[in-house]
């Protein structure tokens, strides 16, 4: 630091300019308007309660995460469940019905529609009780549905002589139909 | 045992030395409270002031100084007598940031009043019309003298601008000056002589 810096600091008591910015300085702020002294006033109290602003923002920020959270497991397990859809059959339904041609394990969302696109042999039925019943139908093509419902008439017509019409009135077994367990258990000789 | 565990048991359970200590540290508590707020009360027109003049408008002036206050809430077990360096370090700090931040802000999207600089050129002032003192003329001198000044001031590189705010108006000594502008005495000095070379000029009204 030379000599000359030392100078330049040592500022002059009398300088009139510096005696004039002070006065100046002193005045502003006596004169700050009352709307920024309420202002200031405010923001301090509010800068005063720190931990309990804090603990207000943890708090909304896990109710939102738990929202969120939420939402995405209950998406996750509409989802799960859409593409499960029609493996949801009952066990014990009546295994005494010819299935569709698809003979090995298909896609569960594609197999209702290669079901109905080999009508009439297919029995895969839209499914009219069976609580999937929206899933399914949001799947197929209405050129799909349509040929679904041909086929079930054409089934019906079939089935009268026999007593099927009774199936009508079972939705568990056309769920059944859909599952896995009805093709397990269609004889090799079919 | 966590140490709320005590506070829940009956006072007579409380042993009397751990009750005592825990009442010290409770006053000891909202004494640096109170401290703190007191300080913070004192300092917040002037650090207002400071951040006007670096900012240019009210809203962020007074955005930087909550912002530093609330800063401060973390340094208020450090001693009182360095809160005040702290204080105006942060400041300055938070000026930085929302002078940066502030170029990229999009000038198109802000009233009118904004872009044509009548706000952000203003300064805070109380209103005249609603002055009770008895020589009006005079406050309204007051004012154009510190419009002049701060006019002055916000022509400054911000470094001279800032060594004149704090040395000369805020009369905080060269070592504290370097240490809230994290540089050297030297430096200080030096922006100190500019600043007040370039005023010298600008102000011979003020004088």
């Amino acid at each position: 630091m030379t000599p000359q810096t030392d100078l330049r600091d040592e500022l002059d008591a009398d300088d009139a300019l510096l005696r004039a910015a002070r006065h100046a300085h002193a005045a502003s702020l006596d004169r700050l308007s009352p709307r920024v002294q309420t202002q200031l006033a405010q923001r301090r109290r509010a800068a005063m309660q720190p931990a309990r602003s804090t603990g207000r923002g943890w708090a909304m920020i896990a109710t939102a995460s738990t929202a969120v959270l939420a939402l995405a497991i209950g998406v996750f397990v509409l989802r799960d469940d859409g593409a499960q859809a029609p493996q949801v059959a009952d066990a014990g339904a009546p295994a005494t019905t010819q299935i569709a041609p698809a003979t090995q394990p298909a896609p569960a969302d594609t197999r209702v529609a290669d079901a109905a696109a080999a009508a009439p042999v297919s029995i895969e039925t839209p499914a009219v009780a069976v609580q999937p019943q929206a899933v399914v139908s949001d799947a197929l093509p209405d050129t799909l549905i349509a040929a679904e419902f041909d086929a079930v008439e054409a089934i019906e017509d079939a089935s009268a002589d026999i007593g099927y019409g009774t199936f009508d009135e079972t939705p568990d077994f056309y769920a059944w139909l859909g599952s896995e367990d009805a093709l397990a258990d269609v004889p090799e000789s079919l | 045992m966590s140490p709320d565990a005590g506070q829940s048991r009956s006072p007579s359970a409380v042993p009397p030395r751990a009750a005592e200590g825990h009442s010290l540290s409770h006053a000891t508590e909202a004494s640096t409270q109170a401290t703190l707020d007191a300080f913070l009360s004192d300092i917040s027109a002037r650090a207002f002031r400071f951040a006007e003049l670096g900012l240019r408008h009210r809203e962020d002036a007074l955005d930087a100084v909550q912002d530093a206050m609330m800063k401060m809430m973390g340094y208020r077990d450090r001693p009182s007598t360095e809160w005040t360096p702290l204080f105006w370090s942060i400041l300055r700090s938070r000026i930085i940031d929302m002078q940066r931040r502030s170029l990229f802000r999009l000038r198109w999207m802000l009233p009118s009043t904004a872009k044509n600089g009548e706000d952000g050129e203003s300064i805070d002032w109380a209103d005249n019309t609603a002055d009770d003192r008895p020589d009006p003329s005079g406050a309204h001198d007051q004012q154009e003298a510190y419009r002049t000044l701060a006019a002055a001031l916000r022509a400054l590189p911000a470094r001279q601008r800032e060594a004149f705010t704090l040395r000369v108006l805020e009369d905080c000594d060269v070592a504290t000056t370097a240490r809230i502008m994290g540089c050297s005495e030297g430096s200080v000095k030096t922006h100190l002589f500019r600043a007040r070379d370039t005023l010298q000029k600008q102000l011979e009204d003020l004088r």
